[in-house]
C-alpha cells in the first residue's frame, strides 16, 4: 500500500539522488468493494465484445486429433496424446486487427518455446509463404536449440482476413510435434474460406447475436482490394486516366456520431464547407425501399467549390439492428460520376440474409 | 585544490549565480503561460539545465543552467565562503545569520522539489475516504474482483511501467499485461473509419467505440494530461491472447474473466493510501448576498483514526488547512453541485525550513543593522 512516510520520503530521496531514474513497481493490497455507480457511456460500451464467432475460414479435424471444448479465445481446440503420455496441443484463434504484428506475435510464441526474442530483420528469414484456397498465408517454426525431445516446439499459421488474425498453432514437445507435423500440414491444406466460392454476391458478417449478414451484388469492373480491418467490404475502381477511385463498407455500434457528424467529417475531407442539419436534412435522399438508406452526393457545387475541390462522395448511411452501416465511394470527380449508377444499385440490392452453410 | 577552493568561494560566482537566478526566474515566470505552473517548474526550476533541440538532427544540447545547477552553485559557494573567506568576529554575527538562512531556504527547496508530493482527495457528502490522488502521476491498476466478498485485490504498476512500455506481470496473476502503446497526454475520439490502424488493434472494451491520438503533454493546471495505452492481456501459460483493451485515464474499469475469475484493469491516478478516514459530514458555499460571488467554501469534517483511537470534527476552510500526520489538508475546489469536496493534500517534509530561513534572516539583518548602529552611535558620543 502507497503511503506517506518521511523514512521512505527520505530512502526515495537517496535512490534518486544516486540513480536519477525511476524503476517500475508493483504494489499490491487489498480494498473493500467499491460500489458501482451509475453505467456511463463508456461503461455501457465496455460491455460490447468484438463479433467472435464470424466462422469465415473452416477446417476438417485429422481423426488422430481428440477435439476438446472451445475456450472464450479458442474457435478450434485439439489434442494428441501417444502412448507415452506426451500431448501437442493444436489450436485455432481469431482476433480483430494484427494482435501487435507479426514479430511481436512470432517473440509471443518464442518465449512460449523459452527461446529469446528476434528483431524485425530476423523476421522474415523465420517466416514462410503459404497459399491456401486462394489466400496468402505466412507460416513459422520455432525449433528448439537443443535436442531434448522434450524442448518446446512451435509451428503456428498466420492468415490476416477480413480484418481478423487467424492463428493456427501446434506446439508440444518437439519429437512428438515433428511426428505431428504432416497432419498439421494436411489441416492447414483443408482450410476453406467462406469468400472461396462466391462469385458475384459478397456477404459480410453481422453482429454475433444477429443470424442475418449484409449481403449486396458487387458490381461489374469493382476489383476487391485489402482496406482497412474495420472495413466490412473493400472494392477498388480504376479508370483509365484516374487515380483509382475507393469504396468501402464500415459498421460501428450505435450511430457513431450521427449523421451530421459523418457527413460533415466526408466533406471536409475533400475540402467542402460544412453543412447545417438543415442543408444535411435536405440532401439526405432515400434510395432502397426495404433498407432505410439516407444516400447524399457530396460534390462541388458553387464555383468557388468547383476550383478548389478535385474529389466527390457518394456516401450512406443505414441504421440497423443498433449498428450504423456506412457505404461510401471517393474518388475524382469524374470517375464517380461514372460510378454513381453502380453504386445505387448496390444500395438497392443490399440486404439481410441467413448466412448461407 | 586552490582554485577549485578560490573558484567556489568567489564573491563572482555568487554574484553570477544570483544574476542567473534572475534571468532563470524572468524567462521561467513568462514560459508559464504556454506551459502552465507545473510545465514551467519542472522544465526551468527543477532540471540542471535548459536545453534546446537542433532543428533537423534531434540533438539537444544545453545552452542555459537550470534551477538545480544555480541552486547547488550557490549552496557551495555559500559553504566554500564560510570555512574559507569569511572572518568570524562578534561584529559579523548578522551576516553570519543571514548566510545560515539563506543556505537554510535553498536546502528547504531542494528537499521539497524531491519530496512533496500534491495529492487530491475526493470525497461525497456523507461518504468516507482514506486515500489521495496524485495530481501528475497516474498507474495501471489490475484488480481481481474474485478474491472475497468483501475486498478486491489490487495491483498497482508504477507510472515507469507504461512509460518504459515494460510488461505487468505478478506472480498472482495468471495473465500478461504487455503495453502496445503508451501517449502520455491524448485526445479520445469515437471510433470511425478514419481512426488510425494502430487503433485497430484493440478488440475489447470501450476501445471498440473510441480510439486515442496522442496530442502534447500540458503542465496547465487547469488541463489535465490524458495517459492513455493500448495494453494486450496474454495467458502465461500458453501465451495466447486474451484481448486487447484501450485505458485512458478517466476511463471506468474494464472488467473482464480471464480462467473463471473476474478481473478489471484502469489508469487511474496514482493513489497513497492513508491509515485514516477521513468522512465529509457537508460542505458549504457561501455566497454574498445576491451575488454568485463566493465568499467562503468549507468542509466540515470528521477524521477517524483506528490505530490511534481518534475520532475528531474538524472545519477546513480558505487559508485554513488541517494539519494532521505530517500532511496538510486545504480546501482546493468543490464538485457535483456542492456536495463534493476537493481536498488538496500536501507532504512535504521541508514545509518548516522557509519559515525558520526567514526567521534567520530577519534576525540576522536586525542584528547587524542592530551592530551598526551601536557601532555608529558609539563613534558619534566619541567625537562628541
Amino acid at each position: 500500500m502507497t503511503t506517506f512516510g518521511s523514512r521512505s520520503k527520505a530512502a526515495a530521496l537517496i535512490v534518486l539522488l544516486a540513480s536519477g531514474c525511476s524503476r517500475q513497481t508493483v504494489k499490491v493490497y487489498d480494498v473493500p468493494k467499491e460500489e458501482a455507480s451509475a453505467p456511463s457511456f463508456a461503461e455501457q460500451s465496455s460491455q460490447t465484445n468484438a463479433p467472435e464467432d464470424s466462422d469465415w475460414i473452416h477446417w476438417t479435424k485429422p481423426e488422430q486429433w481428440t477435439e476438446r471444448a472451445p475456450t472464450a479465445f479458442r474457435k478450434g481446440n485439439y489434442v494428441f496424446e501417444d502412448e507415452s503420455g506426451g500431448k501437442v496441443e493444436i489450436t485455432v484463434s481469431s482476433f480483430p486487427g494484427d494482435v501487435g504484428g507479426t514479430l511481436a506475435n512470432v517473440n509471443r510464441w518464442r518465449g512460449q518455446a523459452g527461446l529469446s526474442p528476434i528483431s524485425q530483420g530476423e523476421l522474415a528469414a523465420v517466416l514462410s509463404d503459404l497459399t491456401i484456397d486462394g489466400h496468402r498465408g505466412q507460416i513459422v517454426d520455432i525449433l528448439p536449440e537443443d535436442e531434448d525431445p522434450q524442448a518446446a516446439r512451435i509451428v503456428a499459421v498466420i492468415f490476416i482476413y477480413r480484418g481478423e488474425s487467424w492463428f493456427f498453432k501446434m506446439s508440444g514437445p518437439q519429437s512428438i510435434v515433428a511426428v505431428q507435423k504432416p497432419l498439421f500440414d494436411s489441416f492447414i491444406d483443408s482450410l476453406k474460406f467462406t469468400d472461396a466460392n462466391a462469385t458475384n454476391s459478397q456477404k459480410a458478417e453481422s453482429s454475433e447475436s444477429q443470424p442475418l449478414v449484409l449481403a449486396f451484388d458487387t458490381p461489374e469492373g469493382w476489383i476487391e482490394s485489402s482496406g482497412s480491418s474495420f472495413r466490412i467490404a473493400s472494392f477498388q475502381i480504376e479508370l483509365e486516366g484516374f487515380d483509382p477511385g475507393d469504396f468501402s463498407i464500415t459498421r460501428f455500434p450505435g450511430d457513431a456520431g450521427g449523421v451530421f457528424a459523418n457527413v460533415n467529417r466526408w466533406r471536409q475531407q475533400i475540402g467542402l464547407p460544412k453543412w447545417s442539419e438543415s442543408q444535411v436534412d435536405a440532401n439526405a435522399k432515400p434510395v432502397a425501399e426495404d433498407l432505410q438508406f439516407s444516400f447524399f452526393d457530396l460534390a462541388p457545387r458553387t464555383e468557388e467549390e468547383k476550383e478548389k475541390v478535385e474529389e466527390r462522395i457518394l456516401a450512406a448511411v443505414m441504421e440497423h439492428d443498433g449498428q450504423s452501416f456506412f457505404f461510401k465511394l471517393r474518388g475524382e470527380i469524374f470517375l464517380v460520376e461514372t460510378q454513381l449508377n453502380k453504386f445505387l444499385q448496390l444500395l438497392r440490392s443490399t440486404r439481410f440474409e441467413p448466412e448461407s452453410p | 585544490m586552490k582554485p577549485f577552493i578560490r573558484f567556489f568561494s568567489s564573491f563572482e560566482l555568487a554574484i553570477s549565480c544570483m544574476a542567473l537566478g534572475i534571468v532563470l526566474v524572468f524567462i521561467g515566470t513568462i514560459a508559464q503561460v504556454q506551459l502552465g505552473i507545473h510545465g514551467a517548474t519542472e522544465l526551468y526550476f527543477y532540471s540542471f539545465f535548459l536545453f534546446w533541440e537542433i532543428p533537423g538532427i534531434g540533438v539537444s544540447i544545453p545552452y542555459f543552467p537550470g534551477g538545480y545547477t544555480i541552486g547547488f552553485l550557490l549552496l557551495a559557494n555559500l559553504v566554500t565562503a564560510l570555512f574559507v573567506r569569511f572572518r568570524y568576529s562578534w561584529k559579523k554575527t548578522g551576516v553570519l545569520l543571514v548566510h545560515f538562512g539563506v543556505i537554510t531556504l535553498l536546502i528547504g527547496e531542494l528537499i521539497s522539489s524531491m519530496m512533496q508530493v500534491d495529492s487530491a482527495m475526493i470525497i461525497d457528502e456523507g461518504r468516507s475516504s482514506n486515500y489521495s490522488e496524485d495530481r501528475q502521476i497516474v498507474e495501471l491498476a489490475i484488480i481481481d474482483h474474485s478474491r472475497s466478498q468483501e475486498t478486491d485485490r489490487v495491483y498497482a504498476f508504477s507510472h515507469a511501467l507504461l512509460e518504459n512500455k515494460q510488461d505487468a506481470r505478478h506472480e498472482e496473476l495468471p495473465f500478461t499485461v504487455s503495453v502496445n502503446r503508451y501517449m502520455a497526454n491524448a485526445e479520445i475520439r469515437r471510433r470511425d473509419d478514419t481512426a488510425p490502424s494502430d487503433a485497430l488493434i484493440v478488440n475489447k472494451g470501450i476501445g471498440l467505440n473510441t480510439y486515442a491520438i496522442p496530442i502534447p503533454k500540458t503542465g496547465k493546471m487547469d488541463d489535465v494530461n490524458r495517459s492513455t495505452a493500448i495494453l494486450t492481456v496474454f495467458d502465461n501459460t500458453n501465451a495466447e491472447v486474451a484481448g486487447t483493451w484501450l485505458a485512458s485515464l478517466g476511463f471506468p474499469q474494464q472488467t473482464f474473466d480471464f480462467q473463471g475469475k473476474e478481473y478489471s484493469m484502469e489508469i487511474r491516478r496514482k493513489r497513497y493510501y492513508h491509515p485514516f478516514d477521513i468522512k465529509l459530514l457537508d460542505f458549504s458555499h457561501d455566497r454574498y448576498l445576491g451575488t454568485n460571488i463566493p465568499m467562503n467554501f468549507s468542509s466540515d469534517i470528521e477524521l477517524t483514526h483506528p490505530d490511534r483511537g481518534e475520532k475528531r470534527e474538524f472545519l477546513i476552510y480558505m487559508n485554513h488547512p488541517l494539519r494532521y500526520d505530517g500532511l496538510t489538508f486545504f480546501q482546493s475546489g468543490f464538485a457535483n453541485e456542492d456536495t463534493t469536496t476537493i481536498l488538496q493534500v500536501v507532504s512535504n517534509p521541508g514545509r518548516h525550513l522557509p519559515y525558520v530561513s526567514c526567521i534567520l534572516i530577519f534576525l540576522g539583518l536586525s542584528v547587524q543593522f542592530g551592530i551598526g548602529l551601536f557601532s555608529f552611535t558609539q563613534k558619534r558620543l566619541k567625537k562628541s
